[in-house]
């Protein structure tokens, strides 16, 4: 006997990205920092830590979900 | 007169047409970058001050340092210090100049005044001392081959020649005599093809005719006619025959053959300074070194001024420096030596290592962004995404740019131009560019939520109403007649002329929309419109307004092959193509039927040789091949044939990773194709595939962990191992600079291996352990990534026995045996041989076993058990070595920090089980989005870290954009089997 079941899940991503010199530590804290600002933000979405390009560094989080529902 | 000058035009032609390479300036050639690929400290190289370059006989490129000298094979270099302890050392750290000899053998000159020559059959260094009662030498400032196989030496105080032999001759200085050798510093030394010896000191250019005693002076002159004493630093000869020379204060010159050179006497005109290359135009005075590139091309290495490129023909000069904003720029800006290699490569020795460029793969060019000038006419993109690309009418292509609004490209003049007015443009990128049948272009702008209007003959941009309510952003846009067609959510339909506008939407319709997440369209011939959404693919019936759809169906092969279709195209045949995510290509090559409700596609994925499932553009070249930019580069498909062949780095693909639906045929047939970082463009008429890898080399042999010398790779020399050397390694690569990272390898020992034993490009060892006696081959073989294989380079092991297991033992055996003494000794003796070499058969297989369980113990330790992913302790330590990769050249690396959104609830309210099964669908689902070179990991519990190497935020967010659809898009649906009562 099968049973199919089925659940539909979403995710949150934080997103990093930088040139060298960067050391994993702050990758890692840069991303955990935008997972948060996702999670905040009410899931299912993509947070960047700004930092390779134009960014500040200071960890501005821009939200990157296209605004589809209205 | 006439007639000496039309003789003169001639043979100034001649050489070039010779060479089969005529120096056409094409728009492209001043749009292409040059892409560099940087090597140095993190590859071997013991010192970051690059100092001269050499290609030897068997294709190695050796870089002499200020701190020692190194060999290259594509990989790693491997390096020879001086030490004063050791016998056949190099002699001096500071390395000068080299030059190739014959038999893999290479001159190396040290600044301290050492000449030695390197000998791989031996490994060892020999010396050549100054003449016995001669001034000391000082130093060596340069060396060039004698057109033999002895060398020409350039010291501080004055001209020797060594010989093959290694005779050692000082070219006598006479007070007084000017067409005696100089006595002092020689900078700079040039044979040329008609056998003339060039010498450059502090105060000119000295020639010595082929055959000549003595030299003679060769006058420079100014624009003016005036003679210029000026210190000459470097010098070359290009494929036309002329001589090119760099001095310190008045720029280049160069010497052009008379037309007595073909007729055997060498005939050289008067140096002129080029007006041209002035040290005013060059922006600097210090050249170190010259060398031809391109034919036609004269690149000029200096201090701290990157390299400039002086087209021959017409004395135009552009420049290639150091950009840290490009990963692909050259390593630094000082450049002290520069080589082109046999393939067509060209090396650049450097502050901060050696940096290669390939000339030879002219067939596709790339376009990189060029921040330091703004966008400015021909100087490169305004931006590094190129989004969209649309072709008008006309014949001419506009870009659509991420930050920088829209550019025109135009390919005949080789200019990029901002469009006018764009900065009226709103912020957020122009999503999609359309060109329309009447002229215009529509831009979706403002990340695609505001749409304008540019009418290119009158330069007017104008912002026009939103068609349609409630409509999503425009990601693509297709003109049909005097209709436009938007994938903005759902497809909408609108009319400019009229302001008519009809929105097609999902519904509880059977025939509505299959989903409103349009991503592309395009037309056919029967009154339909192809409809390509992120969950299947519909046509429209353009007469009834039904939509017919084509979806994904798991237990359906000829079913679309993923629904999430990114770009549509028809082929010579009038074939659908669709490129989807994950799923490669599908060719539709039946309509849906009763019988086959899903259409019948072909599929064309990594199996049948794409280099990635994942599709952005697909375009039809005039020749009916058609091309694909992937996430891991480009593809080449005939559909004749189904012959589908990977396009990487040695193809000349600079660009790793393309965007969906960016992308154009040009009109001169060019293929233009938008992707992260620059853009790259394929000239499909000039395009040849590759076919046999390079040579294979052995770059180094352990015997019992002991190094041995190779040989050159034309005789490498046979290996011996005594009975007590239990272990044997061979390490080898195939000397593919323009790729290396692409090839494969496999070996075999004959009459010990069964199969070939495949590696790939970080594996290039053969290794074995406890070989019984005998002799054996070991064969070796590279292949491309595109599957053509190298033939194999054999090479000749012999494994020596112990005294009881020689022929002389076994004679004397057999002789007790005739003897009839003691029959049984030999049954026993034979015995114990085969029962040894059972035995070291067996040791050697469970040998062989135990590595590669090893091998998996080690792979268990590394993995995430449920999900077979790596764990976190070995994504730490894989995200540091991608990290350490990325510091030298230098690039952008990104990481993303993912966590299943309620998973707890999950758990509590289904089980654990049923995390379980959430966990690895969604780690299934983002697995099938990745390249090759991604590390994606489970931390622990429902979080999940994917590491990016190479990408920057934009193409980070992108991927996280994607991840987070593929997780969120279907609900996860899994089957549990339920005990049976």
């Amino acid at each position: 006997m099968d049973d199919e079941t089925s659940i539909a899940v979403t995710i949150s991503i934080g997103v990093a990205a930088a040139l060298p010199p960067v050391t994993l530590k702050q990758l890692l804290d840069r991303a955990d920092h935008g997972l948060y600002a996702a999670k905040r933000a009410g899931r299912d979405r993509v947070a960047a830590f700004a930092g390779t390009r134009g960014g500040n560094g200071k960890g501005e989080e821009r939200d990157a979900r296209p605004q589809e529902d209205h | 007169m006439r007639r000496l000058r039309r003789i003169l035009t001639l043979l100034a032609m001649a050489p070039l047409f010779a060479g089969g390479a005529q120096a056409e300036v094409s728009g492209w050639d001043r749009l292409r970058a040059t892409v560099f690929t940087n090597v140095g400290r993190e590859a071997g190289l013991p010192h970051p001050i690059a100092m001269a370059l050499a290609q030897d006989s068997d294709g190695f490129i050796w870089v002499g340092t200020q701190g020692g000298l190194s060999r290259y094979d594509g990989y790693r270099f491997r390096t020879f210090f001086h030490r004063d302890d050791v016998d056949g050392s190099l002699p001096g750290n500071v390395v000068t100049a080299l030059v190739p000899a014959a038999a893999g053998r290479l001159w190396v000159s040290t600044a301290t005044g050492d000449v030695a020559r390197y000998d791989p059959t031996t490994g060892k260094f020999q010396i050549f001392p100054e003449p016995q009662g001669q001034a000391a030498r000082g130093g060596v400032l340069s060396m060039i081959s004698d057109g033999g196989d002895g060398v020409w030496v350039g010291t501080n105080a004055g001209l020797e020649h060594i010989n093959s032999a290694g005779a050692v001759t000082r070219e006598p200085h006479r007070e007084g005599d000017a067409t005696s050798a100089p006595a002092d510093r020689i900078r700079s030394l040039l044979r040329t093809r008609d056998g003339s010896l060039w010498v450059s000191t502090v105060t000119g250019l000295l020639r010595r005719a082929p055959g000549a005693q003595g030299f003679a002076p060769v006058a420079v002159l100014d624009a003016q006619g005036h003679p210029v004493v000026d210190e000459v630093m470097a010098m070359t000869q290009d494929s036309a025959g002329r001589v090119w020379f760099a001095t310190v204060r008045s720029g280049l010159g160069r010497v052009l053959p008379t037309e007595s050179e073909t007729a055997g006497a060498s005939g050289w005109g008067v140096a002129h300074l080029v007006p041209e290359a002035s040290p005013q135009a060059l922006g600097g005075p210090l050249v170190f070194c010259l060398t031809e590139g391109r034919p036609g091309e004269i690149w000029v290495g200096r201090l701290a001024g990157g390299i400039t490129i002086i087209d021959a023909a017409t004395g135009a000069l552009r420049t290639v420096r150091h950009n840290p904003l490009t990963p692909s720029s050259i390593a630094d800006d000082s450049v002290r030596a520069l080589l082109r290699d046999r393939k067509g490569l060209l090396w650049a020795a450097t502050n901060l290592g050696v940096s290669r460029t390939d000339l030879h793969a002219d067939a596709i060019d790339t376009l990189l962004p060029d921040p330091g000038i703004g966008g400015a006419a021909g100087k490169g993109l305004p931006d590094d995404n190129v989004l969209g690309i649309a072709t008008t009418p006309d014949g001419r292509a506009w870009m659509g740019f991420k930050d920088h609004g829209a550019a025109l490209l135009d390919s005949a003049a080789g200019t990029i131009t901002p469009l006018p007015n764009v900065a009226s443009l709103p912020p957020g990128g122009v999503l999609s560019i359309t060109g329309a049948p009447d002229g215009n272009v529509w831009l979706g702008a403002g990340a695609g939520r505001t749409l304008f209007r540019h009418d290119p003959r009158n330069g007017a941009l104008e912002q026009r109403a939103f068609p349609g309510a409630a409509v999503g952003p425009v990601i693509y846009g297709l003109a049909e007649g005097d209709t436009l067609w938007f994938a903005a959510g759902p497809l909408v339909r609108y009319t400019p002329a009229t302001g008519e506008t009809t929105v097609y939407r999902h519904s509880a319709e059977p025939t509505s929309l299959v989903d409103d997440s349009v991503n592309v369209m395009l037309g056919d011939e029967a009154g339909g419109l192809w409809v390509g959404t992120r969950h299947g693919l519909d046509r429209l019936d353009l007469a009834t307004g039904a939509f017919n759809h084509y979806t994904h169906d798991p237990a359906d092969r000829q079913s679309l092959p993923a629904d999430l279709v990114t770009t549509l195209l028809r082929d010579g045949e009038g074939r659908l193509w669709a490129g989807t995510l994950g799923g490669g290509i599908g060719v539709l090559e039946q309509a849906a039927s009763p019988a086959h409700p899903h259409g019948v596609f072909r599929r064309l994925s990594v199996a049948d040789g794409l280099p990635n499932d994942n599709i952005g553009t697909l375009l039809l070249d005039r020749g009916g091949r058609v091309w694909a930019s992937t996430a891991d580069g480009l593809a080449i498909i005939d559909p004749r044939t189904w012959a589908t062949r990977p396009l990487g780095r040695a193809d000349g693909v600079a660009l790793p990773a393309y965007w969906i639906h960016s992308g154009a045929v040009l009109p001169d047939g060019s293929l233009i194709f938008g992707g992260g970082g620059g853009a790259t463009v394929v000239h499909p008429d000039r395009f040849k595939p590759r076919t046999a890898p390079p040579p294979l080399v052995v770059t180094a042999v352990r015997v019992a962990g002991q190094a041995v010398p190779t040989g050159d790779a034309t005789a490498p020399l046979p290996i011996r191992l005594g009975h007590r050397d239990r272990s044997l390694e061979v390490a080898f690569a195939a000397l593919n600079y323009a790729a290396p990272e692409e090839m494969r390898y496999a070996y075999k020992l004959t009459d010990f291996d069964k199969d070939w034993t495949e590696t790939d490009a970080t594996q290039r060892v053969a290794s074995y352990t406890n070989l019984p006696p005998g002799r054996y081959s070991l064969l070796i073989k590279a292949g491309t990534s595109a599957g053509d294989w190298s033939t194999p380079l054999k090479l000749s092991i012999k494994v020596q026995p112990a005294w009881w297991q020689t022929l002389w033992a076994k004679l004397a055996a057999a002789a007790l045996a005739l003897g009839g003494v003691v029959a049984l000794v030999q049954v026993r003796t034979t015995y114990l041989r085969r029962r040894r070499a059972m035995l070291e058969e067996q040791v050697a297989r469970q040998t062989r076993d135990l590595l590669s369980a090893n091998e998996r113990l080690k792979d268990l330790a590394n993995r995430d058990p449920l999900t077979g992913i790596h764990n976190r302790r070995h994504f730490m330590e894989l995200a540091e070595a991608a990290l350490a990769r990325a510091r030298p050249t230098p690039k952008p690396t990104a990481l993303l920090m993912m966590d299943i959104d309620h998973f707890k609830q999950v758990n509590d309210t289904l089980g654990h089980s049923a995390g379980d099964e959430v966990l690895l669908a969604v780690v299934g689902r983002i697995r099938a989005l990745l390249r090759k070179t991604d590390v994606f990991a489970r931390l622990g519990g429902e979080e999940l870290a994917l590491l990016l190497p190479d990408a920057d935020e934009s193409m980070a967010l992108a991927v996280a954009d994607r991840v987070r659809r593929a997780v969120g898009e279907r609900p996860m649906a899994w089957t549990t089997r339920r005990p049976s009562p």
